[in-house]
């Protein structure tokens, strides 16, 4: 079967939203260091200044994490999480989507929801005692992901789960990062 | 950028079946970097070591070819690369806009290598190798001469005008997956 890919579309598609890097696929240890190196030198290349950039980082490794600690393994219906980084005037959006089980959504939205109502002296406040209270669930994480990605990138977190069958959403999670 | 306007493009990724893809200039360091998650990501995906050799070579000539007529100053945009998928076929693209008066040139050279048979190509890419010296080389003619010479195909270019000054220039290979043993590809 020959490849359905319209190339200039896609070009136009990324050119149009500004969007600098689009990584589909599974993503473990390795792929993150892969997909940060490669990243770093498309921000060098984007003369990004050096504050703006580190912030980009850190909520793009918090990202990545995220996925790789909660991805659901693509079955013959899922595909796989993504990343993209996209450019919006003088801020930057990382952008990431992936497969989670319906049953975990409303965990996953009191979160958020509830990171979101925070000014930035309760941020830290909050994320000190997330961190002392915090206890290493069976995938590694602390739960204290989203609130680093707020306090770095020092907006709220947007995000949207879209339904894909009874059993999983396409949670898609959009922090902003702007230089001020 | 909003939410859905993302999940949009992650649809479109899904229906034309993406690897991966990356949009921006390919200097040595991102070619690199780029390198080496191509390098991972079809590792995990169990892919033949020829077959990952020819999209190798494939990416590293038309990359080079892009940064070349960057250096000419016809270049006008960002470079686009992306892996496709679809059964066992790994379809491997590079795009680039440049400026029109480019176009001739490049179609000429193209026409040129596209004419020669497998054989024909490596012929004339020792030939000119041999006697031309490197400063009187047409880097982009060996350049698609090593590309049509590695994967031992015509080379597929897709031009697609943007208006009256930019054109986008696209190399295009397919590669399959299947496994050479024996005489017999499984």
């Amino acid at each position: 079967m020959e490849s359905t890919i319209n190339i200039y579309d896609i070009y136009k598609t990324m050119s149009d939203n500004k969007i600098i890097l689009i990584y589909q696929g599974l993503f473990d240890q390795v792929m993150i260091k892969s997909v940060i190196a490669m990243t770093e030198k498309k921000l060098i290349q984007e003369n990004i200044e050096e504050g703006l950039r580190r912030k980009l980082f850190n909520v793009m490794v918090e990202g990545l994490q995220n996925i790789c600690k909660h991805q659901v393994v693509a079955g013959e219906n899922l595909q796989n999480p993504f990343l993209m980084i996209g450019k919006e005037d003088s801020s930057y959006n990382v952008v990431t989507g992936n497969f989670i089980r319906n049953e975990k959504i409303q965990v996953v939205k009191e979160k958020i929801d509830f990171i979101n109502t925070l000014n930035k002296e309760e941020l830290k406040e909050h994320y000190k005692t997330a961190r002392l209270n915090s206890v290493i669930s069976d995938v590694g994480g602390a739960g204290l992901g989203f609130i680093d990605m707020v306090r770095k990138s020092g907006n709220k977190l947007e995000y949207k789960f879209y339904e894909s069958g009874v059993h999983f959403s396409f949670f898609i999670l959009h922090s902003k990062i702007s230089n001020n | 950028m909003n939410i859905d306007i993302t999940k949009s493009i992650y649809d479109k990724m899904v229906a034309q079946q993406f690897v991966m893809s990356i949009m921006g200039s390919f200097n040595q360091g991102l070619l690199l970097s780029l390198l080496n998650i191509t390098d991972k990501k079809l590792s995990s995906l169990e892919i033949d070591t020829t077959i990952k050799k020819k999209i190798f070579h494939f990416m590293i000539e038309c990359a080079q070819n892009l940064s070349r007529i960057e250096q000419n100053d016809a270049f006008t945009g960002d470079n686009i690369f992306l892996i496709g998928k679809s059964n066992n076929e790994y379809t491997v693209h590079l795009g680039s806009v440049m400026k029109n008066s480019e176009r001739d040139n490049i179609h000429e050279l193209l026409s040129i290598v596209n004419k020669l048979e497998t054989e024909e190509v490596k012929a004339k890419f020792y030939s000119e190798l041999v006697t031309k010296e490197l400063a009187n080389q047409n880097s982009l003619l060996m350049s698609l001469l090593d590309i049509s010479k590695k994967t031992k195909e015509k080379i597929n270019c897709e031009w697609v005008q943007i208006d009256e000054e930019n054109t986008f220039l696209s190399f295009k290979t397919t590669i399959s997956n299947l496994k050479f043993t024996d005489g017999i590809y499984n």
